[in-house]
């Protein structure tokens, strides 16, 4: 049945000779397990925005309601404490994974000429994904979010001359509060994918052109 | 008559055959013979390593889409399917009234009060909103809790003294003074709440709806 209606769709529009071009490409020898830590990487990006989904469709950003939002969650809706903990050690897995990738691109010294646009590159998604990680770390809003935020903010009120500026832009005034927690909301669910997938998409494109680097 | 139209008689099975048997018998006989299965072998593209791969990689994509989409459908569908909880909430003590407390002795007319509800909203605990609604003390612990929502368009209605009856200030609706429809567009009687006394309490349980003759349906 599928296989028909897929002849039907390739009738009329011819994707097949697009979808080879995009996805057969002949992958060089050098090839070893130590290459998949991007991919991994890229999986454990898909899965944070299927929990990530989920969780929207149920978490207030609110100090009143925030932390009673996803107790509730949990507690009284089907797979939520499953839902809520992928998303929760899915964002360790990412910065771990990122860490592991960017070890393996170091190693094999993949980021000479003439890659060093992807690997800076690299590094900017590096700081989005830590950017995740702060942000989506005071969601809860419950004392270790509060404080873990707290100190963070205070760590950028201690850059020199911009500090106290840039810790208030991303407090929303001088006091952590409701603000704070609409900032990193806004941030980590609409900001921050948005720039994520982007660089991704420029990433993957590079590699493509460039091919994979040869082994030493 | 043409042959093709006219129809197969009915297939009773056999007395004492189960169906199961019968089917298992009948797909024995569609089983295909050596040529066609030979010939079957030929026309099919053999399995090579790359399409091996490439389907079992399909499979595991499968699996996982599937392991991540179950919990996503059912945590967000699930809501859909919970069922209202009806929670007791106190309107008021039966017996003489303090000054700030409504006077429920008074039988026969329908009297305005408010009563705090502590109705569940998802993770909203036990909010107190205050319900206006109308007490009806018909004697000998019998009451009457009517929702002051016309069930027209949800305008709240008041009580005429002089007329008996509760009219709606939008589109002139008028219930008489058990909540059955008199006039106006109002489609069924006023909505009432359960109610029950309890320790010389009165106790307004979950919303419901009557039909003309104020028989419960919802």
């Amino acid at each position: 049945m599928f296989a028909r209606s897929g002849q039907w769709i390739e009738e009329r529009l011819g994707l097949r000779p697009v979808a080879s071009r995009v996805l057969d490409k002949p992958v060089p020898r050098n090839i070893t397990w130590l290459h998949c830590f991007g991919g991994l990487t890229f999986f454990t990006f898909i899965l944070q925005v299927v929990t990530g989904i989920i969780l929207a469709f149920f978490y207030v950003p609110s100090p009143d309601h925030a932390r009673e939002s996803i107790q509730w969650f949990q507690d009284a809706i089907p797979f939520g404490t499953i839902v809520r903990n992928l998303h929760r050690v899915g964002a360790s897995a990412m910065v771990i994974l990122v860490f592991l990738h960017m070890l393996r691109v170091f190693v094999h010294a993949a980021y000479r000429k003439p890659r060093e646009l992807n690997w800076v590159l690299g590094l900017c998604m590096l700081l989005l994904v830590l950017g995740f990680g702060f942000t989506g770390y005071l969601l809860p809003w419950d004392q270790k979010a509060f404080w873990a935020t707290n100190v963070g903010l205070n760590i950028v009120g201690t850059i020199p001359f911009v500090g106290e500026t840039l810790a208030n832009l991303l407090r929303g005034g001088p006091m952590l509060g409701a603000l704070t927690l609409l900032r990193f909301f806004a941030l980590h669910v609409f900001v921050l994918p948005i720039l994520l997938a982007a660089g991704m998409l420029l990433h993957f494109a590079m590699v493509r052109k460039q091919g994979i680097a040869r082994p030493l | 008559m043409p042959r093709s139209s006219k129809r197969e008689p009915h297939q009773m099975p056999f007395p004492g055959m189960r169906a199961s048997k019968r089917r298992r018998r009948e797909r024995k006989r569609e089983r295909m013979g050596p040529i066609r299965r030979s010939r079957l072998v030929l026309v099919s593209a053999p399995v090579t390593r790359r399409r091996f791969l490439s389907r079992t990689l399909g499979w595991v994509t499968a699996g996982i889409a599937a392991a991540l989409g179950a919990p996503a459908v059912s945590a967000v569908v699930a809501p859909a399917l919970r069922k209202e909880v009806s929670r007791w909430s106190p309107v008021g003590r039966l017996g003489d009234p303090e000054p700030d407390e409504p006077d429920l002795s008074k039988t026969g007319t329908p009297l305005l009060t408010t009563f705090t509800s502590l109705v569940e909203d998802a993770y909203m605990k036990a909010t107190p909103q205050n319900v206006p609604v109308f007490v009806i003390n018909h004697g000998e612990g019998s009451f009457s809790i009517l929702d002051v929502r016309c069930t027209h368009l949800g305008c709240p209605v008041a009580w005429d003294e002089k007329k008996k009856q509760f009219l709606s200030p939008c589109h002139g609706g008028v219930f008489d003074p058990d909540g059955r429809v008199l006039a106006g567009p109002p489609p069924r009687p006023l909505d009432r709440y359960e109610f029950k006394v309890e320790d010389g309490v009165l106790y307004a349980g979950a919303l419901f709806q009557v039909d003309e003759d104020l028989e419960r349906v919802t």
